[in-house]
């Protein structure tokens, strides 16, 4: 436990652009490239959407650790947070 | 369970401690149910029988304030003329309120700080007890008195309270100073001020005539509008007194929107009797929680929902509520507060868990930010005229409030709340009427006074027969 990095969320002004600059994923299930797509989802009855990498085939996205840490738990501190 | 005349059952809802209004002694409370109608009743064997009104029926009791465990015998003996927080205290201190004077350079006909005249204390001595008070990175810190404009040396209060690591640094004032002396608005902002609490009871002079004693609402814009320039948000006050201005409470809601992302919110305060006062209240000077929430929602013209509205999980249920929005570019709001069946927020709380701390950095946050869209919108807000209802606060420095913006774009939604984030929110005092200890010992609101932390409502409690006086620390 004591190597183990603790994940702090990420500050607004250190986003970054999610597909910019990233290297080719594959899906794992599909061996497919994946592409970017607008991604649809929903939180405590609020619906958003933003560009994500999908699998062509079987519409498996990716979301990426900085994604993840700092807008979509911005969006989620939002909501939740009262 | 009893039958009263009208043959309208009445029912026990809940034991708790008050104290006499008289003589300020604990003793046993009941509440008691009859229809939808809460009240407290007690009895003070030297000075008879108390009742008053607690609840109008107008939301489901039970259902708003949940299950909480009644006060104990022997828990909080003395809650209601508490000289500090003690271990049985159930809420740790989300802001701490810090008197730098007791003057004020109005009169008001309501002032829960009441009468008390006594020499300011000196900057060295403020800054003495700040240092005391401030965990760095975590304080709140409510400047407070009196009125703590007429301190001149305000501006280095505050730049001592930042530097001690004070996390947020509020203002409470009438707004009169800010108003007249932009420069002083000026020096607290390069100071560090993080937001106002504005004295706001209306959007007519009638009201300010009548709880002020003089018409302030040209006042109060100019104040907000200072504020403005210099990136400090506020948030409105008002004091809502039955029969003056709550039917102006809708009023209240629109105006505050249409000075966003200026103005932060409103932060409701029915009218509690304590301090200086005109009058002893009867049950019809009193205007209940549930009463407010009525109102908000009916006269808000449907931009806000009932379900918008929920209590706090940092003070008692029945000490306020908050709702969480952000105001859209044709004047509406988006509500982020939904009341769920389960809760996003309010789980089981983990262990460590610390609703005063949540608290805190909720409503510091939306007061505090935006600075940057608060600072060019205001550039361009030109001040109310009698058009459009009283107010032409323009439309975010001419943004075409017809063109929808995408919220469901994530960047576009985080970037909207951000910037204009608004708050509604409550918080009904307590006085030595309906005073309450199973909402004294969860309070999170404290005063401090001498190296001691006190909740608010006991802080200035004045016992009925005082009223007016004022309050001194024994």
């Amino acid at each position: 436990m004591a190597d183990q990095e603790i994940k702090r969320p990420v500050k607004p002004e250190q986003y970054q652009p999610v597909l910019e600059g990233m290297p080719e994923m594959i899906c794992r299930k599909c061996r497919l490239p994946m592409e970017p797509a607008e991604t649809y989802f929903e939180y405590l009855d609020h619906g958003f959407h933003t560009k994500l990498l999908r699998c062509p085939k079987c519409g498996e996205v990716y979301i990426p650790e900085e994604l993840a840490r700092g807008k979509m738990a911005e969006v989620e501190q939002n909501l939740e947070d009262k | 369970m009893m039958e009263k005349e009208s043959g309208v059952q009445e029912t026990t809802a809940g034991n708790t401690f008050s104290i006499c209004p008289v003589c300020g002694r604990r003793i046993a409370a009941k509440r008691v149910q009859t229809g939808r109608e809460v009240r407290m009743r007690k009895h003070c064997q030297a000075h008879g029988s108390f009742d008053t009104v607690l609840w109008r029926g107008l939301r489901d009791w039970q259902e708003w304030r949940g299950d909480i465990e009644p006060p104990g015998e022997g828990e909080c003996l003395r809650c209601g003329n508490c000289r500090g927080l003690c271990p049985e205290h159930k809420r740790s201190t989300c802001c701490t309120l810090l008197e730098v004077t007791s003057r004020c350079n109005m009169n008001c006909a309501f002032c829960f700080a009441g009468d008390c005249l006594e020499p300011d204390p000196s900057l060295e001595q403020v800054k003495a007890w700040i240092f005391d008070l401030t965990v760095p990175g975590k304080t709140f810190l409510q400047l407070s008195g009196g009125e703590p404009t007429v301190r001149d040396d305000l501006p280095d209060i505050v730049t001592f309270a930042k530097k001690c690591g004070c996390r947020y640094i509020q203002l409470n004032s009438n707004g009169l100073r800010l108003a007249e002396d932009e420069d002083y608005v000026r020096r607290l902002a390069e100071a560090g001020l993080s937001f106002v609490f504005l004295q706001f009871d209306g959007i007519t002079d009638e009201v300010y005539t009548a709880l002020r004693k003089r018409p302030l609402l040209s006042v109060k814009e100019r104040a907000i509008d200072n504020c403005g320039k210099y990136g400090i948000g506020v948030t409105l006050v008002p004091v809502i007194v039955p029969g003056v201005n709550e039917h102006q409470i809708g009023d209240i809601i629109r105006y505050g929107i249409r000075w966003s992302p200026v103005v932060r919110g409103v932060h409701f305060q029915p009218v509690s009797y304590f301090g200086r006062i005109p009058a002893l209240p009867e049950d019809q000077d009193r205007f209940t929680l549930d009463e407010l929430l009525d109102a908000v929602v009916r006269q808000s013209g449907g931009l806000v929902q009932e379900n918008n509205l929920i209590p706090s999980c940092c003070d008692h249920p029945m000490c306020g509520f908050h709702g969480d929005f952000v105001t859209l570019p044709d004047r509406t709001l988006m509500a982020l507060t939904a009341k769920r069946q389960t809760c996003g927020c309010c789980g089981p709380e983990e262990p460590g868990f610390d609703p005063a701390e949540k608290n805190r950095e909720f409503i510091g946050r939306r007061w505090n930010s935006g600075k940057e869209a608060l600072l060019a919108g205001a550039a361009s807000r030109s001040a109310p005229t009698e058009q459009d209802g009283g107010f032409t606060a323009s439309d975010e420095g001419g943004k075409d409030a017809s063109v929808k913006e995408d919220y469901t774009d994530m960047d576009v939604f985080l970037k909207r709340v951000r910037e204009y984030g608004f708050t509604l929110t409550s918080m009904d005092f307590q006085d030595a009427g309906n005073l309450d200890f199973e909402r004294l010992r969860q309070c999170s609101l404290h005063v401090y006074r001498r190296g001691r932390w006190i909740p608010f409502c006991a802080a200035y409690m004045t016992l009925f027969g005082d009223i007016s006086g004022c309050y001194n620390e024994t």
